[in-house]
């Protein structure tokens, strides 16, 4: 509104300095690519709001710059600051570290500040600074998690997933990715079931970090970020979307992460503690010399210098957020078309006189073709109770399930023309506990689960939308066993479908029950010889089929 | 003949209502229910078996609708053997915990002498629907029939059978 009302007071005028306006707010982003400005320039070129001690940072390094010129040769090497997106922590001095405040114990100020380099979209790095009594810069790279113990943190000290982490987290804050190819496999494995040869991904998710102008300004010790450990989609075995990951909290301490090897924060300034530790610091004196005269940051982990740091590759690469490609219903129907005549013979199965065919019977079929048939018990009478089942044997000879197919035999008034309660659960089952040993490997964008009756039709349940039936799971307890999903069988039993009810309304009522529960989920039936799939639809209370094209 | 037609049309409409659940939001009193409520117990030469029942306001998340149900406990005793006992949760059953025994008011045709419901069968790693038939007077039984069409555990493949007898009469305590 007030938008217009300067265009309609000001016209062409307003507009000119509305866009410049917006174009300078846009220039303020990432222009990293530019090669047309000076990498001094570039380095330096801080946000004239910037938070104080952050300015305070940048004007120490002008300063050393100007005595000794590095910016150069540091930028192209390793990035340039990200000054806008700097943390701000406080860190308690080491005990038996050198004092600062007597008995006080007075926390020094520590700035971290993510690095990108050029023509890159992601984060290098990080330079830290520790400024309230001493006034230290150090850097570090990505590579460095080598310098860390992978699996191990204990003494002071971060594991290589705690710096990974926060590599991650640095990324997730400046590029905004959640999602981390993790380029060494040894990290975080013990996170990962092992039996699992897959490629694996991290997640960053939520932390406890407050935000304020971009600042993080909340002054505590340590931060609560929700990592992911995850089997990747780019491996070869199809995955489920939903629950690909063991999620955890990892904690990110900065009095250790950030633990710069200088032996504890404080000394420089005076103080009567005293203390024994490192020699990377420097003092707010801006005559004195800089790491034995070096006016380059020191490089840590790397503790004192002349050291060697880590060398070598970086521990993960972003992975853009790109949802998984759910297919149509029609879609995911597709490839049974070739399984035709093993369709046509599983269903002949039903009509054969020979007892030892009185028995549901399950057919797996993966990528690479049908898996072993599965048998339920034989139904010994028409009127035996109960009647035996087949149950997936999560041991099958698939490595990957796209289809789980099985009959529903006239052989027992207490067979259902359609899917029963437990079919419908069976497709969480499958998606949900995939990582159990052995299972077979589902995808949420591919499985499809089918009956075929007594009556030589065939229907197919396919997932159209994962989170409405994630939800419709959740709502009816499908993740626990027993007493807990007495529910759906309330709700199944209220739609009247019985082994007796005409496939018209067989159809209309499990429809009907679909639309109740909003389980996401879509009807295909199968013409009679399995050679074309159309999808049902209930409209305005009729059952309405529309054939695949 | 107008009259006639209208009734006709009322009629199968009322038809058509009964056969469908309850609303969305819907909030549903059983006092029927009530006699229900209490233990109960079955128990010959070689079995025992009791069931505990108690009226629970329930909302289901999802049926996203309240109604009164009955959720209970039940224990088995073979030749002394406890096969099958899950009174200890009894006590703590309600709108987060339902119990090894739902039972409701038959939606499409309510009958306050019949319900049906579902039941938890650990051993064979099952749920298995019943029917509860009221037979009043001094005391009063529940005649049960465990239809079993045994809708398996499906992260743990179900065992064909019944754990319990399929008919068996309690008697109120």
């Amino acid at each position: 509104m007030k938008i217009y009302f300067l265009l309609k007071k000001y016209g062409l005028f307003s507009a000119l300095i509305l866009t410049i306006f917006i174009f300078s707010c846009k220039k303020t982003d990432f222009s990293y690519n530019k090669v047309d400005r000076s990498a001094t320039e570039l380095f330096f070129r801080v946000p004239s709001n910037i938070n104080p001690s952050i300015k305070r940072v940048a004007d120490e390094m002008r300063r050393r710059n100007e005595i000794t010129e590095y910016i150069t040769d540091f930028a192209r090497n390793n990035g340039y600051p990200v000054w806008d997106k700097a943390i701000i922590k406080l860190k308690m001095p080491k005990a038996g570290g050198r004092g600062g405040g007597g008995n006080m114990i007075i926390p020094d100020t520590i700035i971290c500040v993510p690095f990108v380099q050029q023509d890159s979209l992601f984060v290098n790095g990080y330079l830290l600074s520790s400024l309230d009594r001493s006034l230290s810069i150090n850097y570090t790279l990505a590579q460095d998690y080598k310098a860390y113990p992978i699996g191990i943190a204990g003494n002071g000290k971060p594991s290589a997933e705690d710096f990974t982490t926060l590599i991650a987290r640095l990324n997730s804050m400046v590029f905004g990715y959640k999602n981390f190819q993790l380029l060494n496999k040894k990290l975080f494995e013990s996170e990962l079931d092992t039996a699992i040869n897959a490629i694996k991904k991290i997640s960053i998710g939520d932390s406890t970090f407050s935000n304020s102008n971009n600042l993080l300004t909340t002054y505590t010790s340590c931060e609560l970020v929700t990592v992911s450990v995850c089997v990747s989609t780019n491996s070869a075995r199809m995955i489920v979307y939903h629950n690909p990951c063991w999620s955890y909290s990892q904690e990110n301490c900065w009095d250790t992460i950030f633990d710069d090897g200088t032996g504890g924060v404080g000394g420089g300034t005076g103080g009567t503690g005293g203390g024994t530790g490192g020699g990377g610091g420097t003092t707010n004196n801006p005559t004195t010399p800089i790491n034995g005269g070096n006016p380059v940051p020191h490089h840590f982990p790397c503790s004192r210098p002349p050291c060697t740091a880590p060398t070598g590759g970086l521990p993960i690469l972003p992975i853009p957020d790109e949802p998984p490609i759910n297919k149509t219903p029609c879609e995911k129907m597709a490839p049974l078309i070739n399984y035709q005549s093993t369709l046509q013979t599983l269903d002949g199965y039903m009509s054969n006189p020979d007892p030892s065919f009185h028995r549901e019977l399950g057919l797996p079929i993966g990528p690479d073709g049908i898996g072993n048939y599965e048998f339920g018990g034989i139904i010994t009478s028409s009127t035996s109770t109960p009647v035996p089942q087949v149950n997936l044997n999560y041991q099958s000879n698939l490595s990957t399930l796209l289809y789980w197919i099985h009959t529903h035999p006239d052989f027992n008034p207490k067979i259902l023309p359609i899917f029963s309660p437990s079919d419908i659960m069976t497709i969480y089952h499958l998606l949900q506990y995939r990582n159990s040993a052995n299972q077979p490997w589902t995808d949420f964008t591919k499985l499809t689960v089918g009956i075929i009756n007594w009556k030589h039709e065939a229907y197919f349940l396919v997932i159209d939308n994962v989170n409405d039936f994630m939800q419709f799971a959740s709502d009816y307890d499908f993740a626990l066993q027993g007493e807990d999903n007495l529910e759906l069988e309330k709700m199944y039993n209220a739609y009247n479908i019985t082994h007796n009810t005409s496939t018209n309304d067989t159809e209309k009522n499990f429809l009907s029950f679909l639309n109740r529960v909003g389980g996401g989920l879509k009807v295909m039936k199968a013409n009679n010889n399995f050679s074309q799939f159309s999808e049902l639809k209930l409209e305005n209370g009729v059952v309405v089929s529309v054939p695949c094209t | 003949m107008k009259k006639l037609l209208i009734i006709s049309v009322l009629f199968l409409t009322s038809l058509t209502t009964l056969c469908q659940p309850p609303a969305v939001g819907a909030d549903i009193y059983r006092p029927e229910l009530d006699k229900f409520v209490g233990t109960w117990k079955f128990t010959n030469s070689t079995q025992e078996i009791i069931f505990m029942f108690k009226k629970v306001h329930y909302y289901s998340n999802g049926l996203k609708m309240t109604e009164d149900v009955l959720m209970g406990s039940h224990k088995y005793t073979q030749n002394g053997v406890v096969i099958e006992d899950h009174l200890a949760a009894f006590p703590l059953l309600g709108q987060t915990k339902k119990g090894s025994l739902l039972v409701w008011v038959n939606w499409p045709s309510p009958d306050p002498n019949n319900l049906k419901g579902n039941m938890v069968d650990s051993p064979k790693k099952q749920t298995q629907p019943f029917t509860l038939q009221y037979v009043s007077g001094t005391p009063a039984q529940l005649v049960c029939h465990i239809d079993g069409n045994g809708e398996g555990f499906v992260a743990a493949p179900g065992i064909p059978g019944i754990t319990l007898p399929v008919d068996f009469t309690l008697v109120k305590q």
